[in-house]
């Protein structure tokens, strides 16, 4: 059967506001989840993790029926059940064994299958004589034995049990987990939360990671759990909705950084960072640099004691936050078996820093194996100005191009320092925030914008450091080929940062190839804006501002947005 | 929740639980079903009867009295616990995939269990006070059904209305005892035809609640005369009778399926 058990469809979950409560505080528009994808296949087992507030417990309920999505389509084959809180579905004034009877009614079982299943409903519970008490005498561990029992002993399709498992003492939770295991054996399906990670690392086939209403993460439970990990250590962490494939990381884990946190130094500081030294172009010393030249930091520490598993991170953030690239010798593959006890040192080199002129901040951490917590991280600590010709228009990174036109006698590529060749800046003002923006007019228009790769095929997802091609075709009205006009290109990240700035003279040429022989940015969202600029009227006779989208993917993980190419070195770094 | 008989199953054991829970750990237990009514007949006894000295032509003033407070003491009773019951029960509700009607109405199947018997309260009384049976008694069913059905599907319509409209509760309680004078339960029906002008009794009779307390009367009491004399006819009484159970419904059912998909996020707080 490849029938799905459970199938979600961009489900998505609003919850409402109230009316007329004073308590209530007005929180706007909730979405606990938001564009929630999901198939879970008959007889696997789902781990659901996340932090508090995730949107955990809503997927459950959705999952289970209890709650209606706001958006999004829904399909569950067979019968859920759920165990939520402990309350759920009891009375305290009745018995436990009348409380079996009405909540196995509420489940949809009939009185008969009850009475037939009603001993072993109490011998699984352990509940003794305490059965016919109260259940408002109940502790929270003897809800869990009842709720449990009976819905072990009924019959389902899908189970869906959300964190209440970590009341049950030792022994019962392994009777739960025995049961569980049987449910596996029988091809049931079971979706579970806790914040147990071992009993997600045992059970589960497969796990999904929850924030804020997305999801971040979906395969194997390891990953998953070390992936959280990271995310509870790191409390700002937000990423949007990942549709992540097995082999290429699609999005970026971080792309802005809360600047809020710079300059502060956080971690355990068994490891201290003694001083941290940035080396330019001939080995001097200096925290300014020019843009395309090399760059080294250097990072002195001591270590109280010898430490076991530990890995190096540096960090380059432009002064707004917008995160530009923090390699870390985890990501690289290189492994660090311990520091030993005592004064050490590591650099990171990087070849050519790509980076538009600007003022940035550097991190330096050190870090646990899984990220979890830092021994010492210091934080947006210290300054690096990168200088060379300026084009103020805010764009990031600078990375190396071709220009060629067709309609010469061949393609002619030349590189060129475009500041000193084109005098009238183009004014992106004129284009207001936000994409969309599209200006075409009689004399110019752009009729099409090809985005190619090495093959000379169109394709619309690249991989990091490939050879990408960006094909401009004009159409011209009449007199169009007077004045002097600037091209302007220009790639943006799907969030609205301005990567990377192309303007060159324009003479009218019927297609214009921008070449990028290596382009290095880091997986995610990104498009593409185009025009030409009239430098006499200031305005542009075209334009067409972030309508052409692209993806970027990367075999790798890596923070920011372009890729640098360097090398670590350092006492214990093995590759 | 798919099923016939597993709802018939889930309401018989709300219904259960709700008698349980209702007189659970009381010495009396199940006899305060019976004892209060029986109090509010007495109370009402001794202030409108020995005291306001009020008098009935057609049947002991007991009787008059115990055939329409019963009947009001059920509805008004259904009403006011349906109106928070959704909520009251938010535990179970939360539970599952719940048909949500199925709570308002298992407090209608309780307080029927406990209404029956005051009927053969009624009837004792009678025997005792020597009073005979009307022969309208074969209809005494029918009345009781349509009782219930109209508080049913109004009992459905105020637990909706309750989950958005918190001040419902409030409202029903003043609502309540305006129409609980409105109705003729604890004075005669022939001191409202003698103080309102004809065209304005009519309307007063054509009240659904007057009519179904009348409709209870011509069936208890003997020799209760007013269909056979009085300004409406006792066909045209069950006739709006069923026309407004009908109405009830109707809205009850439009209502149930606009508010569905909701009720479950607004039972969290």
């Amino acid at each position: 059967m490849d029938q799905k058990a459970v199938c979600l469809k961009s489900i998505d979950k609003k919850y409402p506001v109230l009316s007329g409560s004073s308590t209530a505080v007005h929180l706007g528009e909730f979405w606990a989840l938001k564009g929630i994808n999901l198939e879970i296949e008959r007889g696997t087992t789902l781990g659901v993790i996340g932090r508090n507030g995730a949107g955990k417990t809503t997927l459950l309920h959705i999952i289970s029926g209890v709650l209606s999505p706001t958006g999004g389509a829904k399909q569950v084959n067979g019968n859920v059940m759920g165990l939520f809180n402990l309350g759920v579905g009891f009375q305290d004034e009745l018995s436990g064994r009348e409380n079996i009877f009405l909540n196995g009614a509420i489940l949809g079982a009939e009185r008969r299958e009850i009475d037939a299943n009603l001993d072993k409903i109490l011998e699984f519970s352990e509940l003794g004589r305490f059965i016919d008490m109260p259940l408002g005498s109940y502790s929270q561990g003897m809800r869990l034995r009842l709720g449990f029992s009976i819905i072990a002993n009924l019959d389902f399709d899908v189970f869906v049990i959300d964190e209440v498992l970590a009341v049950g003492d030792a022994l019962f939770t392994n009777k739960c987990l025995e049961r569980f295991m049987d449910f596996k054996r029988t091809g049931k399906t079971l979706i579970l939360t806790t914040q147990a990670m071992d009993f997600i690392e045992r059970l589960c086939d497969e796990v999904i990671l929850l924030d804020h209403g997305h999801i971040l993460f979906k395969g194997e439970a390891a990953l998953a759990v070390d992936k959280y990990r990271f995310l509870l250590s790191n409390e700002k962490f937000f990423v949007g909705p990942s549709q992540k494939e097995p082999d290429l990381v699609k999005r970026t884990k971080r792309w802005a950084d809360n600047t809020s946190d710079w300059g502060k130094t956080f971690g355990g500081k068994e490891v201290n960072i003694k001083e941290v030294e940035l080396i330019g172009k001939n080995g001097v010393k200096t925290n300014q640099i020019k843009s395309q030249e090399p760059l080294t930091v250097k990072v002195h520490y001591e270590a109280r004691h010898r430490i076991k598993n530990v890995h190096f991170g540096v960090a380059i953030f432009r002064s707004d936050g917008v995160y530009c690239y923090g390699p870390n010798t985890e990501f690289d593959g290189h492994k660090i078996p311990a520091l030993e006890q005592g004064k050490g040192s590591f650099k990171l080199s990087y070849g050519k820093v790509l980076l538009a002129p600007g003022a940035y901040k550097i991190s330096v951490a050190i870090w646990d194996k899984n990220e979890a917590f830092a021994f010492d991280y210091h934080y947006g600590f210290y300054d690096l100005t990168v200088t060379g010709a300026d084009h103020n228009n805010g764009s990031l990174v600078d990375v190396p191009f071709k220009i060629g036109a067709v309609g010469m006698k061949q393609r002619l590529a030349f590189l060129f320092n475009r500041n000193s060749v084109v005098k009238d800046r183009v004014d992106l003002t004129v284009l207001g925030p936000g994409f969309g923006a599209r200006i075409d007019t009689p004399g110019c228009s752009i009729a099409a914008l090809n985005i190619l790769a090495s093959n000379g095929r169109v394709k619309e997802s690249f991989v990091t450091n490939e050879k990408v091609c960006f094909q401009i075709e004009f159409s011209f009205g009449e007199n169009a080929r007077t004045n002097t006009k600037t091209l302007w290109f220009g790639i943006f990240r799907d969030d609205g940062v301005y990567c990377q700035d192309v303007q060159a003279p324009f003479t009218a040429r019927r297609e214009v190839t921008i070449e990028f022989p290596r382009l290095p940015l880091l997986p995610g969202g990104y498009c593409v804006s185009a025009g030409v600029w009239d430098s006499s009227r200031r305005k542009f006779l075209t334009c067409h501002h972030g309508l052409y989208p692209f993806r970027m993917v990367f075999d790798k993980q890596d923070h920011g947005t372009v890729y640098l190419d360097h090398s670590w070195d350092g006492e214990g770094i093995k590759r | 929740m798919e099923g016939v008989s597993q709802k018939v199953n889930l309401i018989r054991e709300l219904v259960l639980k709700d008698l349980k829970t209702r007189y659970a750990r009381s010495s009396f237990g199940f006899f305060w079903a019976f004892l209060s009514p029986l109090f509010m007949v007495m109370v009402f006894y001794l202030v409108f009867g020995l005291i306001l000295r009020v008098k009935i032509e057609d049947a002991p003033f007991v009787l008059y009295l115990m055939s329409g407070v019963f009947p009001w003491m059920f509805f008004q009773d259904s009403i006011l616990k349906s109106v928070t019951s959704l909520m009251d029960n938010r535990n179970l509700i939360k539970e599952s995939n719940f048909p949500h009607w199925l709570i308002p109405l298992s407090i209608v199947g309780a307080n029927v269990v406990t209404f029956l018997p005051t009927i053969l309260i009624f009837f004792l009384t009678s025997l005792v006070i020597g009073a005979g049976v009307s022969v309208w008694i074969v209809f005494l069913p029918l009345v009781i059904v349509i009782h219930i059905i109209m508080t049913a599907g109004l009992c459905i319509i105020v637990s909706l209305g309750y989950i958005r409209r918190r001040d419902l509760k409030y409202f029903l309680d003043s609502v309540l005892l305006l129409f609980f004078y409105l109705t003729p339960a604890v004075y005669p029906l022939t001191a409202a035809k003698a103080s309102l002008p004809p065209l304005l009794f009519k309307l007063y009779m054509y009240n659904p609640l007057v009519g179904i307390l009348t409709l209870y009367r011509t069936a208890m009491l003997k020799g209760f005369t007013l269909f056979v004399d009085g300004p409406v006819t006792l066909t045209r009484v069950i006739f709006i009778q069923i026309l407004f159970a009908a109405l009830i419904w109707s809205l009850a059912v439009i209502f149930y399926k606009k508010e569905k998909k909701q009720i479950n996020d607004y039972l969290s707080y």
